[in-house]
């Protein structure tokens, strides 16, 4: 009986030759082959033994394209020289293609065959990253100019030289030809020249038709044009520029209380010279300037001793203002912002600690000597608020811990007006802080050019020795849902913290005061996520290390005038 | 007349009325006792510039005692009036807190009142002794309170070497030569003198102090603690934590009593943005009536935004940022000497006091001692008496009876 099971087990061969005879395949030829992708390959050639070590005629070998793509025939029989092979075509891709050899029962089987798939020729030019970079004049753009050359099926062609030229401004390149790497990619870098304006670079490759440009725009630093080291008798403090005059408030202690208002006329080419300046009895600071949107009204917030309150003088004459009103405020104002609602002109300020609110005063009879207090919004006594801005019939009213408050107070939205403000979020509170935890001050950003009313900047204003050190961010808040402000971003300067902020929207750039860091300007365009730190576009320390400490900027006539707390108020180039 | 005066009179009426200062009848008994310093002082420069002369009835205390159950429970207590004898502060320059500037603040009239349980288990944790204290106080940090020790003029490091005035729950345990407390408490500092503790702030601060007593009248201890908003009463500011160590010897020596005192002090607000640091020594040798005695310190304070008044400063707080901080470098060399009448009940001490010293910029920040004072160069010059009746009072800030008995400050008071 075994030996008949021997027998039947001997008897069952199979039509493509095997398995019943133990053997061997091994490869023969073919392996290791270089080609270009989407080529035939010489064939891959296989030998089938028997156990003897005689060719074996008759077996079928099959074969598959295991990866790397390409084709090549599924199966193949030995002559009777036991040899059969396969004609490849590589794949696509470039890269290692293997293919496997095998025939069922015999050992070594399967076997496999590599070859390498090279890039073909040049058929594309792309640009990767460096577009459209704004650099500082002579300095080198933030990042290097990256192209890739590609064949025909979108593969990477190494050793290739890649020309780039400047077309159009003045650049210099860091070579005139680059030649691209493994994965067919080549940068260059560029210095921009002392010249200020667009730039375009021109990639080619010889033999494409099609070439890259990229354009890159070199602005200029801040620059100091006037002004500076002009009141040494007390601390600056806020600013305004309106009809030709600067008026900047002072601050604390200097051997003279803060209790002055200095008026600086500006010249012909906006360099500022003092020609003026309010004294008030009674106050040691004045906390926040500001000129009505008709040029008419100039008022300011006093904080500290009998005379704290608001203050309100007419400007007929810019340079001679008249004092006309002031409403007496025993705690002080912190700040005051103006806004024209329903044809009046109202003066949205932060009453100060113990009870701290926005007081909202209509200023629309100040020209009788009358101020009165409209409307009131009291916050929780965590520090107060800091600062207000208002737009369009809201009031975004930053309170430190507390947060962020957004505010109907005209718009209509929620039916809130200035007399009584109707709150429409609360963002944030001593709890669970946002923003830093210590809300300052805000700009509402209305891009002129895409009509996006996205963004807020908010100031954060963190611990501080006025005068040497600061801390506090930058934030950027989506506020498209004024009911639910989500922080998407922020802007973080080392060692210095953020005042106040002054915006060029038809440029989307954001001019932030930063103490003893000084002057900031950020590229606001576009969508805006995360560290800011790529938007900077330039910062100054008008007064130099050791004599700057910034209040507030604002932008006028095309230049930016600074109010320094230590080295006073300066003229600034912009970039 | 203020409902605060008219409390004052009646309080004092009935402190009148009680008979002789003390009373004991078996294991219960109370003490009274009080203090005033009648001084002149006059300090070159001062904010603004110039020179200022001034006098002042300070530290006018009374303090109780009062014990049950053989000193297992007890009361102590101090009403200090300087509300209502200095309200304007008391003229010392480099001296800050609580809104003052180059003065020292007036305390709270209910400066102490503290229930204390000692020796709670009695036997059964063997020699140990372990005590509670809960009422209001000084908290178990730093060292003693200036107002017990020799020099007559406050330290610049008061505020970074002591917590006080606080709503405290305390519990400290003696084994052998150490001793170990804790407590917790409320972070806010008073902001004038009627005002008491925030309750609904008591246990946000907490604090740590570890004593050892090597030697008689020798003490080594070190303290840590965490004030949570100290300068803004709801809550906003910018939180403390303080380091302190010290040594302390006070006994008999060479035919009479020396007393001296090394401390070094570090407070971090702002999560470390703002460091203050303080390094305080002071030394005294008292035979019979005489005592002269010296101090020196290295002390830094902030310096915060003024009002009109350059003696005071904004409060409540705007905002974390200071105007600068300032060291103080001070030599204070005194003399004091000591008569008791009344059958000792009664103690005076007249005494003159001379600091010398320099006011620097640490960080050139934009209110300098060239600005404020017009230069860095400071002197004082104080002159004083000293009345004391039935003064031997325990050392505030040690409470529970964790001390060996003759600790107290009654024992070095000039």
């Amino acid at each position: 009986m075994l030996l008949g099971l021997a027998v039947l087990a001997g008897g069952c061969g199979s039509s493509d030759g095997g398995p019943s005879n133990a053997g061997q395949l091994v490869v023969q030829s073919g392996d290791g082959q270089t080609a270009t992708v989407n080529q035939p390959l010489a064939p891959y050639e296989v030998l089938v033994t028997d156990l003897q070590g005689d060719p074996r005629a008759g077996v079928t070998v099959r074969w598959a394209v295991v990866s790397g793509g390409g084709s090549i025939a599924p199966s193949t029989t030995t002559d009777a020289a036991g040899l059969t092979s396969a004609a490849a075509t590589l794949g696509l891709v470039a890269g290692v293609q293997t293919v496997r050899a095998s025939a069922s029962g015999y050992s070594g089987s399967p076997v496999s065959f590599t070859s390498t798939a090279m890039a073909g020729q040049p058929d594309a030019l792309d640009r990767r990253t460096g577009e459209a970079q704004l650099g500082k004049v002579s300095l080198a753009l933030p990042l290097p100019l990256e192209v890739r050359v590609t064949d025909l099926y979108d593969n990477g062609v190494p050793g290739v030289t890649v020309d780039w030229s400047v077309t159009s401004g003045s650049a210099t390149l860091s070579s005139p030809g680059t030649i691209t790497n493994s994965l067919g990619i080549t940068t260059v870098g560029v210095v921009l020249s002392s010249t200020p304006g667009p730039i375009t670079v021109l990639a080619q490759v010889a033999g494409l038709v099609h070439t890259v440009t990229f354009t890159a725009t070199a602005v200029q630093a801040f620059a100091v044009l006037g002004g500076g080291n002009n009141v040494q008798e007390r601390y600056g403090s806020d600013l305004w520029v309106s009809q030709g005059y600067g008026y900047s408030g002072t601050w604390g202690f200097r051997g003279q209380q803060g209790n002055t208002l200095k008026i600086w006329q500006l010249g012909a080419s906006g360099a500022p010279t003092l020609v003026n300046a309010i004294t008030v009895p009674g106050i040691a600071t004045v906390s926040d300037v500001e000129v009505s949107p008709d040029g008419v009204w100039l008022v300011f917030t006093a904080e500290g001793g009998a005379g704290a309150g608001l203050y309100v003088y007419e400007l007929t004459s810019p340079g001679t203002p008249v004092f006309r009103a002031s409403f007496g405020v025993s705690s002080g104002l912190h700040t005051g912002s103006l806004a024209v609602i329903g044809g009046k002109l109202y003066a949205f300020t932060a009453k100060n600690p113990s009870n701290p609110a926005l007081n909202i005063y209509d200023l629309s009879q100040a020209a009788a000597g009358t101020i009165t207090l409209a409307g009131n919004f009291p916050i929780p006594p965590f520090y107060g608020i800091h600062d207000t801005f208002v737009r369009d019939g809201y009031a975004f009213v930053f309170a430190w811990d507390e947060g962020l408050y957004i505010l109907d107070v005209g718009n209509g939205s929620h039916g809130g007006s200035p007399t009584a403000p109707v709150q429409v979020s609360h963002t944030g509170n001593h709890n669970t802080p946002l923003f830093g935890g210590q809300t300052h001050n805000g700009w509402w950003f209305h891009n002129p050019t895409t009509g996006e009313k996205r963004y807020l900047f908010i100031g954060e204003e963190g611990p501080g020795s006025i005068g040497s050190s600061s801390s506090g961010d930058v934030h950027v808040v989506d506020v498209s849902d004024l009911s639910n402000p989500v922080e998407v971003g922020f802007y973080h300067l080392n060692g210095a913290g953020a005042h106040n902020l002054w915006m060029d929207e038809a440029n989307a750039r954001l001019y932030a005061a930063f103490y003893n860091g000084g002057v900031v300007a950020l590229d606001v365009s576009g969508t805006l996520s995360g560290n800011l730190a790529s938007r900077e576009i330039a910062r100054i320390q008008p007064g130099g290390p050791g004599n700057t400490y910034v209040w507030g900027v604002m932008l006028y006539g095309g230049y930016l005038y600074v109010s320094d707390m230590v080295s006073g108020f300066w003229q600034l180039q912009v970039p | 007349m203020s409902p605060t005066v008219t409390h004052l009179c009646r309080t004092l009426a009935l402190l009148y009325c009680l008979p002789a200062g003390a009373w004991a009848q078996g294991t219960a008994g109370a003490t009274l006792s009080g203090q005033a310093i009648a001084e002149v002082t006059r300090a070159d420069p001062v904010p603004g510039g110039g020179a200022l002369t001034e006098g002042r009835l300070v530290q006018p205390m009374v303090m109780v005692h009062g014990w049950v159950l053989g000193g297992r429970l007890s009361l102590t207590g101090a009403l200090n009036l300087e509300g209502q004898t200095m309200p304007d502060g008391e003229l010392l320059p480099g001296g800050w807190g609580e809104g003052f500037n180059d003065r020292r603040h007036p305390h709270t009239y209910l400066h102490e009142l503290m229930l204390q349980g000692t020796d709670l288990l009695g036997r059964l944790d063997g020699s140990a002794r372990v005590s509670v204290a809960v009422g209001k106080g000084f908290v178990p940090f730093g060292s003693d309170d200036p107002m017990s020790r020799p020099v007559y003029r406050y330290p610049v490091n008061h505020h970074l070497a002591q917590i006080l005035e606080r709503a405290i729950m305390q519990a400290g345990v003696r084994a052998g030569p150490v001793v170990l407390e804790g407590a917790l408490f409320n972070g806010d500092e008073p902001e004038r003198p009627g005002q008491s503790p925030l309750l609904s702030r008591f246990g946000d601060s907490w604090s740590g102090r570890l004593t050892v007593l090597p030697a008689v009248g020798v003490e080594l201890s070190g303290s840590r603690a965490k004030v949570h908003s100290p300068e803004h009463r709801p809550g906003a500011g910018t939180d403390a934590w303080k380091w302190h160590v010290s040594a302390r010897i006070d006994r008999p020596m060479a035919g009479g009593r020396g007393y001296g005192l090394v401390e070094w002090a570090r407070t971090e607000e702002a999560e470390g943005f703002f460091v203050f640091r303080s390094l305080l020594a002071e030394v005294r040798y008292r035979r019979g009536p005489h005592g002269p005695y010296y101090r020196f310190e290295r002390t830094e304070r902030p310096e915060d935004m003024r009002t009109l008044d350059l003696f005071r400063s904004v409060r409540p707080h705007l905002e974390n940022s200071i105007l600068g901080t300032t060291r103080f470098a001070l030599h204070t060399l005194g003399y004091g000497a000591e008569a008791r009448l009344f059958d000792g009940s009664l103690t005076v001490q007249p005494f003159l006091e001379a600091t010398i010293g320099t006011a620097t910029s640490v960080d050139q920040g934009v209110l300098t001692p060239d600005i404020l004072y017009g230069g860095r160069r400071l002197r004082s010059l104080s002159v004083g008496l000293r009345a004391s009746w039935r003064l031997t009072g325990h050392r505030m800030g040690r409470y529970g009876g964790l001390l060996d008995p003759g600790a107290g400050h009654g024992e070095h008071r000039m």
